[in-house]
């Protein structure tokens, strides 16, 4: 307790707050690739101390499919030390008090989250949907703090549980046909590079349809995976932007606009490292998926099988899991060929597997995982579900 | 004879331990799980400005940060593998790579008044001064 004050406090002075806020819920990211031993001597650390969460406290995905565990060894090249520490880690998080809800989806299969209710949400693409979408007010709670707040039950006030900080400062005309996910997703990889960081607030405006849910997660992952971005105004749409003025806060919002073109969302499509055409695997993960759109996928399926020299890859939820297990939706792929990850969101273990699997080309329909695996050896094109679809089938990228 | 010639940036904010060491600049934005190998410390995207640089006792000087949770864990893996950074400057630092940098133990510091980025050069032996908010440039005056 005394080590999660201290961090808090540090956080605190660094942002200048004035207090801390009690939390509604947590959710936690451990990650051992990243974090090494310094991940698990703090969560052993904490078990020794008596630490306990005080609020509702969820965990992000962890990077093994346990249930697949024997497989993902033989088959995957994950190790088994790698495999055991994961394992000792979940259960240090469950001692701690921490549901084992491994979701990056927390907001759609746990427990959404109430407007202008405070949370200490680690997960970007977690974290900027709770602040957009639901209207609460949660900053990037990164593994040690979420840890720190989720043990006290307050979090430092700075950031986006501000009122000031989360309006709009950043205008964009969307000039574009929006009809699926992966649209919104490209949307987003054009968006961050006009001003990349935390404290810029997008605001979309235009004649465009008003999204669906999955449509709304690719958007906001992929804000905050290509401009780092923890909020974003969809004019019409999400809850504090029912006006350009509201989403700016001002009855004089900026004139000048930046605009995103169709031929700006072609170019992201268009653009891809492949090195041929080839493809080794397909996945559809970052964010996990929820029934819907697993449901999406086995339609464009058709009944028809993954190419034998091709793997396509769903990342999901335990939750979601169960859902595709009780209504048989999960053995039906199964059967085609598709294989499910569960608990898992693909990319943190994914640079692991390349070596025993011979993995170098993968497409996906998501902006964000495209760009997260920039810095492994992995070959992405970023690509409409549809297309995905085809490239599983056929093994080719048609274009 | 060549003496050192001071240059300070100042009106930043940090936090963490003062350090020396020498600058690497970046023009780009940087994310840990994005542009970073955790296992050897080296720039492992491609399409980066540092891109094969090993950032092990460097300065690390970059835009803005990027992508997510993996910076939060990763500069403290960085310093058990022992090769971490030895400091980090943003433009604008983003909560993760601030969580990180404390729970890691380095400094860091943002919103210099001066573009840090035009400002430094790769090579510049700097000391950063979080607690004043300061990064001084260590240059060699020639007289």
């Amino acid at each position: 307790m005394q080590w999660a004050m201290a961090f808090n406090l540090s956080l605190g002075e660094f942002y200048d707050c004035e207090k801390l806020v009690p939390v509604a819920s947590a959710h936690f990211a451990p990650d051992l690739r990243m974090g090494g031993q310094a991940c698990m001597t703090l969560l052993m650390d904490t078990v020794a101390g008596g630490g306990r969460v005080r609020v509702p406290a969820y965990l992000d995905p962890c990077s093994v499919d346990f249930g697949r565990a024997a497989e993902l060894i033989a088959e995957y090249g994950l190790t088994k030390q790698f495999v055991a520490e994961d394992r000792k880690l979940q259960e240090l998080c469950r001692q701690v008090g921490f549901i084992p809800t491994y979701t990056c989806i927390a907001y759609q299969t746990i427990s959404p989250p109430a407007f202008a209710q405070h949370l200490a949400w680690g997960d970007t693409g977690t974290a900027i949907m709770a602040n957009a979408v639901f209207g609460a007010r949660t900053n990037f709670e990164g593994g040690p703090s979420a840890l720190a707040s989720a043990l006290l039950g307050h979090t430092p006030a700075y950031g986006m549980h501000l009122p000031a900080s989360r309006k709009g400062n950043l205008k964009i005309k969307l000039d574009c046909t929006l009809e699926e996910g992966a649209d919104w997703g490209a949307v987003a990889a054009c968006a961050g590079a006009f001003r990349p960081g935390y404290d810029t607030v997008p605001v979309f405006y235009g004649a465009f349809e008003a999204p669906d849910f999955p449509m709304l997660k690719q958007l906001g992952v992929a804000l905050a995976s290509y401009g780092g971005h923890a909020m974003f105004h969809l004019v019409g749409v999400t809850p504090e932007a029912r006006t350009v003025e509201e989403a700016f806060g001002t009855p004089s919002p900026p004139t000048d606009d930046h605009v995103i073109t169709q031929d700006d969302l072609n170019a992201v499509f268009d653009s891809d490292d492949l090195g041929g055409n080839e493809v080794d695997v397909v996945v559809f993960a970052a964010p996990q998926l929820a029934i819907d759109e697993i449901i999406a996928i086995r339609d464009k399926l058709a009944g028809r099988n993954i190419h034998a020299n091709t793997k396509l890859i769903i990342a999901l939820d335990p939750q979601v899991k169960l859902q595709a297990n009780t209504s048989g939706i999960s053995q039906e792929m199964m059967d085609q060929g598709v294989e499910f990850s569960t608990g898992t969101c693909f990319y943190p273990e994914a640079p692991l597997m390349l070596e025993a699997t011979g993995w170098k080309t993968l497409v996906t329909n998501s902006a964000k995982l495209a760009n997260t695996l920039k810095s492994s050896e992995f070959r992405c094109a970023f690509r409409r579900l549809g297309d995905c679809i085809e490239a599983a089938v056929t093994g080719r990228l048609a274009s | 004879m060549t003496q050192t010639q001071d240059v300070i940036l100042a009106g930043g904010f940090g936090v963490g331990p003062e350090v020396q060491a020498i600058a690497l600049v970046s023009q780009h934005d940087f994310g840990v799980r994005y542009d970073l190998s955790p296992e050897t410390g080296v720039i492992s995207n491609r399409q980066h400005d540092l891109y094969g640089e090993p950032v092990r006792n460097k300065i690390l000087v970059f835009a803005n940060p990027k992508g997510g949770m993996a910076a939060s864990w990763a500069l403290a893996g960085l310093v058990e593998r022992g090769i971490a950074p030895a400091g980090i400057i943003f433009r604008n630092a983003s909560p993760i790579f601030v969580q990180g940098a404390i729970f890691a133990g380095l400094p860091i510091i943002h919103r210099l008044r001066q573009d840090p980025c035009a400002e430094i050069k790769t090579g510049d032996l700097c000391t950063l001064k979080p607690t004043s908010g300061q990064v001084v440039l260590h240059r060699d005056a020639i007289e």
